[in-house]
Parts: C-alpha cells; sequence; structure tokens
C-alpha cells in the first residue's frame, strides 16, 4: 500500500473524527440554547416593569409584530423590559377580543441581554413555535408565540 | 417513544454513534492497510461486533433513559474505539499469546453488559443515597483489597492488583465509582452544616475545625494509598475529587485552600519520605540524564510525541512499542505518534465534551444529591484523563493511571461505563419532568378562558 | 450550587486545554528536536524502511542509490562511486547517524519535504515514490581530475563557482569507502567505525573543510587585499630589498625563501612573495588586520550544507597587536601560531577575489529533484561576505596574474595555454622537523573569473623537502580550473 495513500485516507480519517467532534459541539450547543431552569431569570419581578410617562421613544429590547387575529395584522409592538399580554386592561398588550387568553396571561421580557417569553399560568397555555411551554423560553428572531388565538412574532 | 425530545435525541445519538462506528472501523481498515495490501478480513465481524455492541447500549437508554443527552454514549464510544484500534495496532509489535485486543473486546462487551445492569437497576439515583454506607464500605474495600496478602499483586512496584482465582483486577477503579456516590450522598446530608460553621481569620471564613473531619478522612485515606500500594496517581484523583465535590457543595473557598494546604503537605511529607516518590518528581524536572534509566518510558513517551508531529506517522506506521507499559498508562503516547497533534487534540476535546456534558447535566438536575454525584463523576473523569495526560507529556509527574475508556484495562472499563450509566440516568431523570420548549409537539385545541 | 459546579467545571476544562498548550509544545515547537534527538531512533527506523532518493552529481553520475536489502530494514544504501564523494555525500548509517548531504538533505531525500509533497499529490493517489533527488553542485568530471591529480598524496582539493558559491570539486586524500557503513550488519559497521578512527592517517575526516592548516604564502593574498583597501600600501608602495626582517619584541627575525634579498614594490613582492614586505605590512595594519582578515572569513565557519559542518579558521585575536606584535608580522605571510585556515577557506579567499570582492554562500547542493528530475527547488546564490572593494580586488587580481604569467613569478606552473591565470603559491612551514605543505589558490579566466580552487598538498607531498606551492600544489590546480572550464557555460 502507498504510504501516500494511507497519508491522504489518514487525513480522511482524521477529518471525519473533527466532524464527529463537530457534531457533538453542535448537539450541545443547540441543547444549551434550551433555558435551564437555573439559567432562566426569577419568575415574576424579573425586569422591572417601565414606569408610566417613561421614555417610549428609547429603542424598545424587543418588538413583536402581530400576525393573528387578521383584524390587528401588521401591528408592531415594542417591549421595553417586559410586556405582559392579557385580557385585563393592565397588560401591555390587551386582547380584549380573544375568549381563549386569560386575564394575565404571559408575559415577553429582556434579561441579560436575551429575550424571553413566559406562560402567567394560563388557562389554555402558551406556545413558542407551536409548543406549549412550561417555564420561561428564548425567543429570537422569527419566533411566533401563540396566546389563545392571537399569534405574535419577533421580529427584532 | 414517549416524546418529541426522547425522539429527537436517540435520533441524534443514532446518527452520532453511525459516524463513530465508521471512525473506528476506518481506523481498524488503516493499521491493516500499514502492513497489508488488502482488508482485514475480520473487518465484517469487528463492524458487527461494534454495531451489535452500540445498539446494545443504545437501546438500553432508549428504554430506561429515553430523555438523556446523546453525546455522551457517543463520545465514550469514541475513546473506547479510539483506544481499542491503537490496542490491536500494539499488539502488532508483541508475542501473539500476549495480545492484548480481544482481552480488551471482551472487557467492551462486559462494560457494556454493565451500562445497561446500572440502568436497568438504578431506576432512580435518589435510592442509591440510601445505600452511602454501604458504598463506602464496598469502596474502602475494594482499595484494600491489593493489601491483602495472597490477594493483592505487586506489578511494576505499585500494589494495584488483586487476583481472586484466574482473575486479576484492579479494585482501585471499582473504588473510585463507590467512594463518588458516598461522598456525593455524604455531603448532601452534612452540607448546610459544613457551609454554616466557619471563623474569620482576615478576610478567610474558615469552617470550624470540627468540619475538617471530613476533609482529613479522605486526606489520610489518600495519604494510605500513596503509602500502601505506591500509586500516587490514584491517592491524588481521589483527594482531588473529594475536595472539589465538597467546594461545589459548600461553595466555601476555605476548603479548596485547606485542601490545597493538605495536599501540599502531603506531597512534601511523601516526597521527603519515600524513594520512588523522589525518582518520581527529579525524572518529571529534568528526564534527559536518566533517559537510559528510569526516565526511560517517559523521555521515550516525548519522543514519541515529538515525532508524531502535527499530522502523526500514520496509523500502524511508527515504533510506539519502543514504550513500556504503552497500551495501558502510555496509550496516549501511542495516538500521539501514529495521529500527530490533530489525533491527539481530538482526544483531549473528546474529554473535554464528556466533561462538559457531565458538568451540564449536574447543572440541570434540580436535586442535590444527583447534582452532586454527576459533577464528582464527570470531575473524577476529567481529572484523571488529565493526571495520565499531563504526565504521559511532562507537564506534571507520570503517576500510572489509565486513561480512562482509552487504555487497555478492564476493572478500569467496567467502572467508567458504569459511572456512565450514572451520569445518563441522571440527565434523563432532569428531563423527564420538563416538557419540550422546541418541538414539534401540535398546539392542543385551546379551552375559552373563564371570565373573572 | 451551579455556582460552583460551573467554576469546577471550567476549572477541568482549563486543565484539559493545558494538556493542549503542552502538546503544542511538543508536537510543533519541539517536535524536530525530539524527532531528531540521537536517542531517539524512531525516524531512522522509518528513514530505512523506506524508499530513499538518489543523490546524483550535477553531470549525472549516481553518487548514492538504495537497493532493496531483504531484511527488516528493507533498503540499503550503496555508493556506487565508494571514496570519491565520502566527504560530501556522507554516508547514511543505522549505527552512527547520518553525515553529509544524507544527513543535510535527510528530508527531501524521504520525501519528507512539503514542496515534495504538495507537488506530487496526484502521485500520492498512484503510489508512486515520494522522495526527492537530491542534485550536487559537483561535477563528476571536475571531480575526477582532482583526485586524479593528487595522485595519492595527502591533501585537500576544492574548487568553487565563484558566482554562485557552489562547490565543483572537493576532493580529499586519505578518503575511505562510505559503503563500509550502511551494512546491515551492526558489527561489521562497528568494525569498520573503529578501523577508521584507529587509523593514523584518519581517512574519516574531511580534511577539505574539517582541518585547519597554516595557509603560508597565499594568506598573503588577504594581507595585500587588507593593506589596499585600508590605503595602508598601494601596488607601487616600495618595500626595502631586504634578506630578513627583524621582529619587534623578540629575537627572532623573518627571512625570504631560499634566505634571497626579495623587496621592491608591492606588485612586484606580491610576485616573488617577498616574506620581508608582507611581515612588515603586517606590523604596519596592526589592529587594522583581524579585521579585515575577519571579512574574508577568517573567525568564522563557512555555512557549507554538510554535516558535520565545515570549522571555523582562525587569526590573532583581535585588539592585541600591542602586546602580540611577531604574531602580525607573521600572520602577514601566513604563519604564526595563531593563524590556521581550511583549504575551503582559502578556496572563498580567492573566489571572493575573482567575484569583486564577494564571497558567495558555498553550497555543494544544486538542486532537489522529485523521482521524475523535474526541479522542485534549486538553491539560489546568495551572498556570505563583502571581504573587501571591487577597485581592490581588481588590484590583486592583477597581481596574481602576474604570479603566474610574469617568469619571476612563483607560479608559473599553473599557467593554462589560451586562459590568463591568476594565482598565489603557498609553502606554508610546520615546524623544524617537518616538510612545509604546499599551497596554491587560483581563479580563471582572469579577465571574467567562472571557478576558484585551492589546493593544499600536506608536507609536500611525494616531493618532500623539495615542495613548494609553485612545484607541488600549482599543477594540481591548473589540471583541476581546466576540467572545469571544459565544463558548458552557465551550468
Amino acid at each position: 500500500m502507498s504510504e501516500g495513500l494511507l497519508t491522504i485516507l489518514k487525513f480522511c480519517l482524521v477529518a471525519l473524527l473533527y466532524l464527529f467532534l463537530a457534531r457533538v459541539v453542535r448537539v450541545t450547543v443547540g441543547e444549551m440554547r434550551e433555558p435551564l431552569p437555573a439559567d432562566a431569570p426569577a419568575p415574576r419581578p424579573a425586569a422591572p416593569r417601565a414606569p408610566a410617562g417613561s421614555d417610549h421613544t428609547a429603542k424598545p429590547d424587543l418588538r413583536l409584530e402581530v400576525v393573528e387575529p387578521a383584524g390587528r395584522r401588521g401591528e408592531i409592538v415594542p417591549v421595553h423590559g417586559e410586556l405582559t399580554m392579557g385580557r385585563a386592561g393592565g397588560c401591555g398588550l390587551v386582547l380584549s377580543g380573544d375568549t381563549f387568553v386569560s386575564q394575565v396571561h404571559a408575559r415577553a421580557f429582556h434579561a441579560g441581554g436575551r429575550s424571553w417569553v413566559e406562560d402567567l399560568g394560563s388557562t389554555n397555555g402558551t406556545f413558542v413555535n407551536g409548543a406549549a411551554i412550561s417555564s420561561p423560553v428564548r425567543i429570537k428572531r422569527g419566533d411566533r408565540i401563540q396566546v389563545g388565538e392571537t399569534v405574535l412574532e419577533v421580529v427584532r | 417513544m414517549r416524546d418529541a425530545l426522547a425522539a429527537r435525541r436517540r435520533g441524534t445519538e443514532v446518527a452520532l454513534g453511525a459516524l463513530v462506528v465508521i471512525v473506528i472501523v476506518g481506523a481498524y481498515v488503516l493499521v491493516y492497510l500499514a502492513e497489508n495490501p488488502a482488508l482485514p478480513r475480520d473487518l465484517g465481524g469487528l463492524a458487527a461486533a461494534m454495531l451489535g455492541l452500540f445498539a446494545a447500549a443504545h437501546l438500553a437508554v432508549r428504554r430506561f433513559a429515553p430523555r438523556a443527552d446523546p453525546t455522551l454514549l457517543p463520545l465514550a464510544a469514541l475513546l473506547n474505539g479510539i483506544g481499542f484500534v491503537m490496542i490491536t495496532r500494539l499488539d502488532r509489535d508483541r508475542a501473539a499469546a500476549d495480545a492484548l485486543g480481544p482481552a480488551q473486546a471482551v472487557w467492551t462487551a462486559v462494560g457494556i453488559a454493565a451500562f445497561v445492569v446500572v440502568l436497568v437497576v438504578v431506576r432512580d439515583s435518589r435510592g442509591l443515597a440510601r445505600y452511602r454506607y454501604t458504598f463506602l464500605l464496598l469502596g474502602l474495600a475494594a482499595l484494600m483489597l491489593p493489601l491483602v496478602p495472597g490477594v493483592g499483586q505487586e506489578v511494576y512496584g505499585a500494589r494495584l492488583w488483586a487476583k481472586v482465582g484466574p482473575v486479576t483486577f484492579q479494585p482501585g477503579e471499582a473504588a473510585k465509582v463507590l467512594l463518588v456516590v458516598f461522598f456525593a450522598a455524604y455531603l448532601v446530608e452534612k452540607r448546610e452544616l459544613l457551609a454554616s460553621g466557619t471563623r474569620r481569620l482576615g478576610r478567610l471564613h474558615l469552617p470550624d475545625p470540627k468540619h475538617l473531619g471530613p476533609l482529613l478522612v479522605p486526606w489520610l485515606a489518600s495519604i494510605l494509598i500513596m503509602v500502601q500500594e505506591k500509586d500516587l496517581g490514584s491517592s491524588l484523583m481521589f483527594f482531588a475529587v473529594f475536595v472539589a465535590m465538597l467546594y461545589i457543595a459548600t461553595a466555601r473557598s476555605a476548603y479548596l485552600l485547606a485542601g490545597l494546604l493538605l495536599f501540599l503537605g502531603g506531597a512534601v511529607t511523601a516526597y521527603q519520605l519515600f524513594g520512588h516518590v523522589q525518582v518520581r518528581v527529579s525524572t518529571w524536572l529534568d528526564p534527559w540524564p536518566v533517559a537510559q534509566g528510569k526516565g526511560y518510558q517517559l523521555v521515550q513517551s516525548l519522543f514519541a510525541f515529538g515525532t508524531g508531529g502535527v499530522a502523526g506517522t500514520g496509523l500502524g506506521l511508527g515504533s510506539p512499542g519502543k514504550i513500556p507499559q504503552v497500551s495501558t498508562d502510555f496509550i496516549f503516547s501511542a495516538i500521539g505518534e501514529e495521529l500527530g497533534l490533530v489525533g491527539t487534540v481530538a482526544v483531549v476535546t473528546a474529554f473535554i465534551l464528556l466533561v462538559g456534558s457531565g458538568i451540564r447535566i449536574a447543572v440541570r438536575s434540580e436535586r442535590d444529591f444527583p447534582k452532586l454525584l454527576a459533577a464528582g463523576l464527570a470531575i473524577t473523569i476529567g481529572l484523571q484523563a488529565f493526571v495520565i495526560m499531563g504526565g504521559v507529556t511532562r507537564m506534571i509527574p507520570l503517576t500510572g493511571i489509565t486513561l480512562p475508556f482509552v487504555s487497555y484495562g478492564g476493572s478500569s472499563l467496567v467502572a467508567n461505563y458504569v459511572a456512565l450509566a450514572l451520569l445518563l440516568r441522571i440527565a434523563d431523570e432532569s428531563n423527564r419532568h420538563a416538557r419540550p420548549a422546541r418541538g414539534r409537539a401540535r398546539t392542543p385545541a385551546p379551552v375559552p378562558a373563564r371570565s373573572p | 450550587m451551579n455556582r460552583t459546579l460551573r467554576r469546577a467545571g471550567i476549572a477541568v476544562t482549563i486543565l484539559l486545554l493545558a494538556v493542549i498548550g503542552q502538546l503544542t509544545y511538543l508536537q510543533v515547537v519541539a517536535a524536530d528536536r525530539l524527532a531528531d534527538d540521537p536517542r531517539n531512533v524512531r525516524r531512522l527506523t522509518r528513514d530505512f524502511s523506506r524508499p530513499r532518493g538518489d543523490i546524483v552529481t550535477s553531470d549525472g553520475v549516481i553518487v548514492a542509490h538504495s537497493v532493496p536489502s531483504h531484511d527488516e530494514l528493507v533498503y540499503r544504501r550503496v555508493y556506487p562511486e565508494g571514496p570519491l564523494y565520502a566527504q560530501v555525500g556522507g554516508y547514511q548509517s543505522f549505527v552512527f547517524g547520518n553525515t553529509g548531504v544524507e544527513a543535510t538533505y535527510n528530508d527531501p531525500l524521504v520525501g519528507r519535504d512539503a514542496r515534495l509533497q504538495l507537488r506530487n499529490v496526484r502521485d500520492l493517489l498512484t503510489g508512486r515514490p515520494q522522495t526527492g533527488t537530491v542534485v550536487l553542485s559537483l561535477s563528476d568530471q571536475v571531480q575526477r581530475v582532482a583526485r586524479d591529480a593528487l595522485a595519492g598524496q595527502r591533501g585537500s582539493v576544492v574548487a568553487l563557482d565563484v558566482a554562485s558559491g557552489g562547490v565543483v570539486a572537493l576532493y580529499s586524500n586519505p578518503t575511505f569507502d562510505p559503503n563500509v557503513m550502511t551494512s546491515h550488519d551492526f558489527a561489521a559497521v562497528q568494525g569498520a567505525f573503529d578501523l577508521l578512527r584507529a587509523d593514523p592517517a584518519n581517512p574519516a575526516l574531511a580534511r577539505a573543510y574539517r582541518e585547519t592548516y597554516p595557509p603560508g604564502s597565499t594568506f598573503k593574498t588577504v594581507t595585500a587585499s587588507v593593506a589596499l583597501r585600508t590605503g595602508t600600501a598601494t601596488p607601487e608602495t616600495e618595500f626595502p630589498v631586504l634578506t630578513s626582517l627583524p621582529l619587534p619584541q623578540s629575537t627572532t627575525s623573518i627571512s625570504n625563501f631560499g634566505r634571497e634579498a626579495c623587496g621592491g614594490t608591492l606588485f612586484v613582492s606580491f610576485t616573488r612573495s617577498c616574506n620581508t614586505t608582507f611581515a612588515r605590512l603586517g606590523l604596519e595594519l596592526g589592529d587594522r588586520f583581524v579585521p579585515g582578515m575577519s571579512r574574508f572569513g577568517i573567525g568564522l565557519a563557512p555555512p557549507l550544507d554538510v554535516r558535520p559542518g565545515a570549522v571555523e579558521s582562525t587569526g590573532p585575536a583581535p585588539g592585541s597587536f600591542r602586546q602580540n606584535q611577531p604574531a602580525f608580522a607573521m600572520a602577514g605571510i601566513g604563519q604564526g601560531p595563531d593563524l590556521r585556515v581550511t583549504p575551503l577557506e582559502m578556496a572563498l579567499v580567492a573566489a571572493g577575489i575573482a567575484n569583486q570582492g564577494t564571497i558567495m554562500r558555498p553550497h555543494v547542493v544544486a538542486e532537489i529533484r522529485d523521482y521524475q528530475r523535474r526541479v522542485v527547488s534549486r538553491t539560489r546564490p546568495s551572498r556570505w561576505l563583502t571581504a573587501t572593494d571591487p577597485a581592490t580586488a581588481a588590484e590583486v587580481t592583477k597581481m596574481m596574474i602576474s604570479v603566474v604569467s610574469d617568469p619571476r613569478g612563483t607560479g608559473t606552473a599553473a599557467r593554462i595555454p589560451g586562459v590568463s591565470v591568476a594565482g598565489k603559491t603557498g609553502t606554508a612551514e610546520t615546524g623544524p622537523d617537518a616538510n612545509p605543505h604546499a599551497w596554491f589558490i587560483a581563479f580563471a579566466p582572469a579577465e571574467a573569473p567562472r571557478f576558484a580552487v585551492a589546493v593544499l598538498v600536506e608536507h609536500g607531498g611525494n616531493r618532500g623537502s623539495e615542495a613548494t606551492g609553485g612545484r607541488v600544489a600549482a599543477p594540481i590546480a591548473r589540471a583541476v580550473l581546466q576540467a572545469a572550464l571544459a565544463l558548458p557555460a552557465g551550468s
């Protein structure tokens, strides 16, 4: 067997070895994206709610765009620190028309340089990309948040 | 399959495992091609055996720990496989009667069997905590076994082996896992106590002297191992793992400091009292004057790494047989010679990923005992790998212990597979309750919310 | 616990990363040192078990090649020319390691050379040999003439291509057969080695670049160059006609060859090789002499591409003129206990004057070729030293031409019909009871120099006490120059 060919085969083998390690790294990183119980910020009083009259012209931490219902489609909802969603009038995003939404249903918030969404004990649950969430879940651009029949897309 | 998370993780495990089988079979073929112009005749058998063993382990995980992390088993399989290929390759420089490859294959099967048994038997990791003192006794007994006359065997100047009937084994490897289980249970029980009582000394909070007991006992035990069995590596590891677990449990850096001082005290005393410790240290500091004598192994190991260079000589094309005990303690040097830096870095990376996964499992675990146990097991594997890889590269004084999953040795393989099974068990538990966050689960039909 | 847990995890990870750091040191930084350590036989074993390229002369004669050995070392090295190239090509010995070109060009010979490997990626697949062929700058024609002209006398011949620094011939007597060193019967190799060591003639010594001798009058080329460049004298400067010159700080004096009266202008003194004139110049130069010599390479080891390499030629200590004046007078005529040079060094002196004052880096390997004899790399000529300026070199050249062409000159035996030869004789005293060494350095054609040569015949060779550089060494230099000039130009 030519030594040259063996050398080439050796490098192929090493390449496969690193391909394997790279895939392990990718899987690990992928799993780390899922929030750990310990990683998620403490549920309720985490992000300070923006006080009334505060400077809302500042750049929002997060922007959500209404996808459903069709009547409010395209509406942009800026999130400064925290945004609560629900049928109650005090919520940051009032969804009084959606009967499947609880009074205070869910909140989206920005903490530790990342954006999260958390179900606040709603009846029908909160979904990110179709999956029900039980603890705070990181959201990123393109993710879809569903509360009741309302669907919001993270646009930034 | 019960849910999307489990399905995804086990799917990943299969994909990674398949890649490992390809790499290992490829490596085996390359070793063979270096000497022969055709493919090995036992190739089919080997591939089938590897697939079979991996499938057995995988199916056990799928059945008994379906939500466990998918990377640990393939990483262990990779290390085990690389070790096996190197061991069979090293058999070439050895008489046929002394061949280690077939034995290592059998031990791998036994290791996987132990892995499956642990997954089947240990359904709830917390159950282990109940038997902590049994584990302590078993662990200590295992440590002492080589000292029992008639059972213990001295090999290469270290009393690490026990011989019962026809089977020779290193009980220290079993003691490693048993004692980590005990430490975890013990520390969880006492952690409040250990963390609370402190005395101030300047800016340091020192633990109350009466709580130093748990630190002193393992310290004395490790000194004892060192003295009686001349096993520097294991004693260093036991103590370091214990101090690390104590620190994790209590968050008291004072324990780290005290542990370090005790270690240094022990090391200095050992250095002054024992000739073999002095020899180890002086060959570490400067092996070159004794290159033909006591430093021979180390110098040959360094030559192997240097000759390998970045790309290695190629599998089967180096002369790793020049290092005595290359199949056990010095297998990493053989990898360094034939696969070069690219090979050694891959092995170290696999260990980093393995330890990282173990630590992640510990972090995710919600309960204290499994958390500490997972941490202890991961740190044990990582430190053991460090002690031997550091030793053969002359980073630290050389101490003869096995490279987990890679070195030849049944006791080591079985113990490490048991540790792996425990890690997977804990991983499965912490994911059991958590619902999937990014799966493709169907949205359930909503029900109208009650109006207030 | 998660915080401390992460810290512990990070700590273990850092330890493992440190292992990668140490591996990088061992396998990258220190790799070559470890791989080439004489106690490490790994690379050696491997090199013996695979094909090895040929070493050939510039005119295609095979100096070294490998044949299958039908034993565990697979290949055995054979040197078809035997002793002729032993001191350049060296040998590949499992027992004693490699020497000569076999040592310095081991990597291309076995194909451990990135340029060779990259070139032949396609050949990797087809399993063709990866080995390189090492082409020497030496010409077999000239080398044979050098050996024959020495006619068994102890001594050395070095011929250089002045513009490139390439060694065209390098031979010394006695020599040895490198084939005895490559046997796979290690006891036989040990025996042969012990025999070589025990031989009082020391045939294993490459006299041409590893032994030093007093240069005698050939060194007057250096004395004259330094004197001219520093303005201490011109070719027309008059020196007294003397039979001997008393030395300061001493009771001895320096006399001319045959106790003749000798002197006149520097030019005439050079042509007739007057010791009194050049001893006086040595004194006049004083502490300027040593820096001037070192520009010619005295005090340096020429970077010749063989292993073991060329040894250093030595001169008086710098700045020692005040306390050691006789040594400077002696050095002026190429004598004295402090002044010792290799034949290679004197060839480089001649080449420097021939090449307008610039000494090129000497080398024995011209090219590396792949197994198909396609050129992979060429040794690029580069400057080693600037010995003197072109004007001085031109003046010294004129004096050296006169040595050969003038009927009163000492080097008339080096004349070649139709070619102007520049040269300088030397007859170096070696002690009261020993015959002097005969030297000759020369280059030709003098008006457009191509080759420089240095010839040394130890203790006068066959002529014994009758010998002078002009009688014994100059005819050898002439033969070698003639053979070299017959080579195609630009080769």
